[in-house]
């Protein structure tokens, strides 16, 4: 039995289907994987990702260690703006992938992967000795969030919240005193819908877990693991482990856009990154849409049309609302091109797949 | 009662003549979850009593699908070809989610399939 968050309660009320994540138990799914899926993309779902980590970055240099620790440019991010940005290694290999909220120059909040949450830590912890007089605290295991997504999820969070005048913009966050909590209200999320992921203490959750669900008509699911899965892979959303990891860099990854310049501040895997942007990579992230049966898996091998063995998957399955079987995997850049026909093996069946441009899915408007 | 006769894997067996029908128990698709695909045998071939007959791919996962007995395959849920209707090993796993037809060689292996009670135990117990 994994860790509890402070909602297991509600789920086991919900009578979901509870697994181990991350050392967690959470549930993956309350009634089936296809329809909470797209119960977020036609109304709201909501989700407990309370297994997240939450680490603290506070005081005068914070923003030069952001910019030391993190590819993306932070200095560009305007207060109570939320952004991406990914922690490498000095060869550019991938630490983890996190959303970063700034409240300005001095104190920003990382939202980091479940899996990696002592690793960053320490890494953090590692580095911040250069600076001057940081503050960094791992508020992980006091901190809980539900993620609310889909069309629906600001007119739920308007009635749930009233006293709330003015919701955050995409990207954006605000912190609000509601019943004396402090609840951040991000307007970011893993599933390609708008919404918002509320973070605050483990003691207030269990209660805005039931206010949001009482004050949305019935339109709003509860959705679990597998769910928040095939969203992400729908949205071409890197996974941790699946599709990023330490062998792998963001350019491979596809992430090119996450790492940026900063003139002439130096930071870790800068010079490896920006050469890997110039010259290009061995391989590439693509992603794929089956042409012939069967779902391909985590691992299976991808072929060119010659047979020659040329890439692996990293995520895959098949998209309950696009009704497509889907998926990413590196792949020799050579063989990248929009269109081009791979096989991939999964087990003893041959699957014929095309490459296609990501992202599968985009949300209208 | 019940005619359908189990095996540990959780698969159904029920007889009509010489032949058996075979499918997954309603515990195995709530197990599973969404059915996406089901990878059918191929009309005519042999199969021996515990050989994975064909495979079955749900959103989380994938799983094999054992022979009750052993026998010839005869028939195969055409309709489970299109991906689309796969659900119906969901809602209707002991009707019209059906997968494939034995013809059997042995028929004295049904005696070594549980009953519908016992496989009901065999699964609260789990």
């Amino acid at each position: 039995m994994g860790k509890k968050t402070p909602l297991f309660d509600e789920h086991v009320k919900l009578k979901a289907k509870i697994v181990d994540f991350a050392g967690f138990s959470l549930p993956v799914l309350y009634t089936s994987i296809k329809s909470e899926h797209n119960a977020v993309r036609e109304k709201a779902g909501i989700f407990d990702v309370s297994h997240m980590g939450e680490i603290i970055v506070e005081g005068e240099e914070a923003l030069d260690f952001l910019q030391y620790i993190g590819t993306n440019d932070a200095a560009r991010i305007k207060e109570k703006q939320a952004f991406y940005t990914l922690m490498c290694r000095e060869n550019g290999g991938i630490i983890d992938d996190l959303i970063a909220l700034k409240y300005n120059n001095e104190k920003f909040l990382l939202v980091v992967n479940a899996s990696n949450i002592d690793k960053d830590y320490n890494w953090i912890l590692t580095h911040a000795k250069r600076f001057k007089q940081l503050e960094i605290k791992n508020i992980s295991d006091e901190t809980a969030m539900i993620a609310l997504q889909g069309p629906l999820a600001e007119r739920i969070l308007g009635q749930a919240f009233p006293m709330i005048k003015e919701l955050p913009k995409h990207f954006f966050f605000k912190e609000i005193e509601i019943n004396n909590t402090s609840i951040i209200f991000s307007r970011t999320g893993y599933t390609g819908e708008d919404g918002f992921e509320l973070i605050m203490p483990n003691t207030s959750v269990a209660q805005v877990w039931r206010t949001l669900l009482s004050n949305s008509e019935g339109k709003l699911t509860p959705c679990g693991l597998g769910a928040r899965d095939t969203l992400r892979i729908e949205a071409s959303y890197m996974l941790y482990g699946n599709d990023i990891d330490e062998q792998h860099t963001p350019i491979e990854a596809g992430l090119h856009w996450a790492v940026k310049e900063k003139g002439d501040t130096d930071y870790i895997a800068k010079k490896i990154l920006l050469e890997q942007k110039e010259k290009g990579t061995e391989i590439s992230l693509i992603g794929f849409s089956t042409l012939s049966s069967g779902i391909p898996r985590h691992g299976d091998k991808i072929l060119s049309t010659d047979g020659n063995e040329i890439g692996i998957v990293t995520s895959s399955t098949v998209g309950p609302y696009l009704h497509k079987t889907i998926g990413m995997g590196y792949v020799k850049s050579d063989f990248t091109n929009i269109g081009n026909m791979l096989y991939i093996i999964h087990g003893s069946k041959k699957i014929e797949a095309e490459i296609v441009k990501l992202p599968f899915y985009k949300r209208e408007g | 009662m019940s005619e359908y006769l189990y095996t540990k894997d959780h698969e159904w067996a029920l007889r009509e003549g010489n032949n058996v029908r075979v499918g997954i128990s309603d515990f195995a698709q709530s197990e599973l979850g969404d059915i996406a695909y089901v990878e059918l045998p191929e009309i005519g071939t042999t199969v021996t009593k515990g050989d994975a007959v064909c495979s079955i791919d749900s959103l989380k996962s994938s799983s094999e699908i054992y022979a009750p007995v052993s026998g010839k395959i005869v028939e195969v849920n055409e309709k489970l070809r299109n991906e689309e209707n796969c659900e119906i090993i969901n809602s209707d796993p002991l009707g019209e989610g059906w997968i494939f037809v034995i013809e059997m060689s042995n028929p004295e292996e049904l005696d070594e399939l549980m009953s519908e009670d016992e496989y009901k135990k065999m699964i609260e117990e789990e």
